[in-house]
């Protein structure tokens, strides 16, 4: 995941725990995959990690993040914007057959 | 079309590639205006006022999707048209508070709102699904405050949320 930093002009969850104006960093998501991994940097704090899959993710307005504080266990969610650097969607080629006839057999 | 391995960290420094990824080929979307004449009704019809007006509104979008699911199933494209209808139906409000501009409904209702929609194109009840329960993590993980904050930015926005967590 590319580490450009941007602004979020959102509201976070974030900021209830921090009290300060939030920066994200990353994000992606699915289950299977590790917890986003979230530093503190100055007064910001960066989500950064990679995740398989993100239903619905790629037409979204908000996304959800969730991770985990480095040196705590504590989980923090917040909203984000979908449409921003610090978010970037892989584009997979899915294939339209993946059965052959043989498989079928 | 070149296909090439793209290397991602997964937060723990370890490096993975990812498969079947292109980095050449853009994103495909569907385009929204293709629905232009149902936007229309809907916007004229304003979102329905009762329980029974809201499976309707779902019957109807079902009625819509279904009609071309599997050909829009295998283009494959990202379904930014689709979204678009289940905005300008009312269906992401379903659960919001009225307040701020939602349906009001419970649960109970929006999960009859998703099989309606999933009877017609399964995708996008699934989509519509996850965005009932992304749109409401503020309601479970967070305190008054922040519950009331994200409703009133989510619904007075007409948002549509994506999401994950991990475990």
């Amino acid at each position: 995941v590319k580490r450009d930093t941007c602004d979020i002009h959102l509201p976070s969850l974030v900021d209830f725990f921090t009290q300060m104006e939030t920066n994200v960093v990353a994000g992606a998501v699915n289950p299977r995959d590790n917890d986003l991994k979230i530093k503190e940097e100055g007064d910001k704090l960066i989500f950064d990690g990679a995740k398989n899959f993100n239903t619905g993710g790629v037409v979204s307005d908000l996304t959800v993040l969730e991770g985990v504080l480095e040196g705590t266990e504590d989980h923090i969610f917040t909203f984000v914007q979908t449409d921003q650097p610090g978010i970037q969607f892989a584009v997979r080629k899915i294939p339209q057959n993946p059965y052959t006839d043989a498989d079928i057999k | 079309m070149a296909t090439q391995t793209v290397i991602s960290s997964d937060g723990n420094g370890v490096k993975r590639p990812h498969a079947l990824v292109s980095s050449d080929t853009p994103r495909e979307y569907s385009d929204p205006s293709v629905y232009d004449i149902y936007h229309q009704k809907f916007n004229s019809d304003g979102n329905p006022t009762s329980t029974e007006g809201w499976l309707e509104r779902a019957r109807t979008v079902s009625q819509i999707l279904g009609e071309d699911a599997p050909a829009r199933d295998i283009a494959n494209l990202s379904p930014k048209a689709e979204v678009s209808l289940l905005k300008s139906a009312g269906l992401l409000k379903v659960l919001g508070p009225q307040k701020y501009g939602g349906g009001g409904q419970t649960w109970d209702v929006a999960y009859k709102v998703i099989r309606e929609v999933a009877k017609g194109d399964g995708s996008l009840g699934m989509l519509l699904g996850y965005h009932l329960l992304w749109s409401t993590t503020a309601n479970v993980v967070g305190n008054e405050e922040q519950k009331e904050r994200f409703q009133k930015l989510i619904i007075e926005n007409n948002y549509f949320v994506g999401g994950k967590s991990s475990k």
